[in-house]
């Protein structure tokens, strides 16, 4: 199997000297996986220990440190690690992998989580379960609407489809328990909320999240490398537009000719 | 030379497979591959292809080729059971599996049957498939790999490079035993702490069946509950997925995932089957009854390594064909005589 780690490095920031497997339990997944778990919840503290894990990881296979990893999965409150048994054992990767941190100053700027506004077409025929929504939180349309815009997310992890980004944490008063009764079909490009989560679906799925509205941009392309606009840490923000817009962006992303830069917002205005 | 085989009837399920596509389950897309990775570095040695390299995987069979303008040669590794042949206009011969044919210009290779398995892998030598994303394995899920990133359809064409080099080769099985094991051998965790004392008993001591909804995805098995320790348990904030996860739903009948499943999700995972153990749940019949045994990720792991050297010790030691019915064709195809006449012309 060939090693691929060679994904952009996420800079979140590890505490030098501190092993960033610190406070992490091991959990066996089979001879050729083990799991590095940080808690069960979501939470953002979660998130960014996984995030900082993953990072010390793929530092250290991108040195070649780390013979045999193949590739690690980050979710809500674990990194994944999978390897060929043939090359390595859990225990050689961990003894690698608890040395304390160092070159963490070494990161290239720009490499930090990317920033991405997204096109959103609320309520209607896009957005069905809005109506209903608004009126559980006793809020107008419209503030609801204003609400789910004004909170910008972060993508905690991908997965479920490929691509489907599970992004948090939705504003409190958005929180609710999935769909009692799942949806056969929830459209491409649907915006949906559950929980304290925001998920966006990438393609034609079943689905049980309720759906606020539909982004009309490709959030997939097996064309491009990488598929996927997201990786988790990134930020992701909601820009309203209406149905002709909607229908524009829609009709240059049928002909192919959509482009996603334009999507990522320029963070190079702090100061 | 560039040749093509066109694909009569794709059967029920014929994907193009190779190693797989790694690297990108952090975005959600699993790694794909043939779920039986020794028998598809067989059947690729026994046309002289790279191991890693593309093969057909046919699932229950229903798969027909037409050859066109070259010759091919082609192997199938599968259980002995296997129904396959290539027909001419003037005889058919029934294929053996892990051996290599040529099949003329004209011929219909057919791989009617799957057998006693549920699947069968077919190489084709110089098969070029393009890749994508790090790998020629079908996603259809995600429109990946395979032929314009879909399964093998009516009408479809293999694109193939005609090399004409040596003799027809055979090997043996290295899974004949273990089609005959009723033990699948798993290592525990990672969330085995969710269930209770009762269901871990069940999962380890009592029998369990293959139901027949299995696919590229999972195999589901029906048996005693696997009961968790809670209602609580029963749901997990998503967490990584791996070939080999067994998940348990509510209902506790477990579930083994395979190749294509989802990269991370909601249900705990009790125990993961080990990798050499993993092709079996794919490939053995529905109603098919076994048991699991936990063993240490040691042993998992030293079980691993000598599967895979029996694997290398059986490529090195392909055979060569001694040809039951020497025709000229084959002669000729080989490249074993050269302008010689059959004497009637």
């Amino acid at each position: 199997m060939s090693p691929s780690i060679d994904r952009g490095t996420t800079a979140t920031p590890t505490g030098i000297g501190v092993s960033p497997l610190a406070g992490a339990e091991r959990r066996d997944a089979g001879d050729s996986a083990f799991i590095l778990e940080f808690g069960t919840t979501i939470e953002r503290s979660l998130l960014d220990r996984v995030s900082a894990l993953d990072a010390h990881v793929r530092r250290l296979a991108a040195d070649g440190a780390l013979p045999g990893l193949i590739e690690t999965v980050p979710t809500f409150r674990s990194l994944a690690l999978l390897f060929d048994p043939l090359l390595t054992t859990p225990a050689h990767l961990l003894t690698t992998l608890a040395e304390p941190a160092r070159n963490e100053g070494s990161t290239e700027p720009g490499d930090g989580p990317a920033t991405w506004v997204l096109p959103v077409l609320y309520g209607g025929d896009h957005g069905p379960d809005l109506d209903a929504l608004a009126t559980e939180a006793a809020l107008p349309d419209d503030e609801l609407v204003r609400r789910h815009l004004d909170t910008p997310l972060v993508v905690y992890m991908l997965g479920f489809l490929p691509g489907f980004a599970f992004l948090g944490d939705t504003p409190s008063e958005l929180h609710l328990p999935r769909l009692s009764e799942p949806r056969t079909r929830v459209p491409a490009g649907s915006v949906a909320i559950a929980m304290q989560l925001t998920g966006i679906y990438p393609w034609d799925s079943p689905g049980g999240w309720h759906i606020l509205g539909n982004c009309p941009v490709p959030l997939f392309n097996g064309k491009l490398a990488p598929p996927v606009l997201f990786q988790a840490g990134d930020i992701v923000g909601f820009r309203n537009v209406d149905i002709h817009e909607y229908e524009a962006l829609a009709e240059v992303s049928r002909q192919g000719k959509f482009d996603r830069q334009t999507l990522v917002q320029k963070t190079d205005v702090a100061h | 030379m560039s040749s093509s085989l066109t694909i009569v009837r794709a059967g029920l399920l014929s994907t193009l497979q190779d190693r797989g596509r790694f690297g990108l389950r952090h975005l959600g897309i699993p790694w794909s591959g043939c779920l039986v990775p020794c028998w598809q570095q067989l059947a690729n040695r026994l046309v002289r292809n790279a191991p890693d390299a593309c093969v057909i995987e046919c699932w229950e069979g229903g798969l027909q080729l037409k050859v066109e303008d070259y010759p091919v040669r082609i192997a199938i590794a599968s259980h002995t059971s296997v129904v396959a042949s290539i027909e001419s206009a003037d005889q058919k011969i029934s294929l053996k599996p892990m051996r290599s044919y040529t099949a003329h210009p004209g011929d219909t290779i057919a791989l009617s049957s799957t057998g006693n398995m549920r699947q069968a892998i077919m190489a084709i030598a110089g098969m070029s498939v393009e890749s994508q994303l790090g790998s020629a394995s079908t996603y259809a899920k995600a429109s990946l790999g395979g032929l314009n990133g879909n399964v093998l359809n009516n009408g479809n064409k293999i694109v193939f490079d005609y090399k004409p080099d040596g003799p027809d080769l055979t090997c043996t099985d290295p899974l004949s035993a273990a089609y005959q094991q009723k033990v699948i051998r798993l290592v525990m965790g990672p969330q085995e702490t969710l269930f209770s004392e009762e269901g871990l008993h069940n999962l380890l001591s009592e029998e369990y069946v293959l139901r027949s909804d299995a696919d590229r995805m999972g195999v589901r098995l029906a048996g005693p509950s696997v009961f968790h320790r809670s209602d609580d348990a029963k749901n997990i904030v998503s967490d990584a997925i791996v070939p080999g996860s067994i998940q348990v739903p509510g209902n506790g009948q477990p579930i083994i995932l395979l190749s294509d499943a989802h990269t991370a999700g909601g249900y705990p995972k009790v125990a993961t089957v080990i990798s050499i153990d993993l092709p079996l749940p794919g490939l053995l019949r529905a109603g098919t009854r076994f048991r699991f045994r936990a063993i240490s990720l040691d042993d998992a792991i030293r079980a691993t390594r000598q599967q895979h050297g029996l694997v290398q010790e059986t490529l090195k030691n392909m055979k060569p064909v001694i040809s039951d019915s020497l025709s000229t064709q084959t002669l000729l195809a080989n490249n074993l005589i050269d302008g010689v006449t059959d004497g009637t012309s």
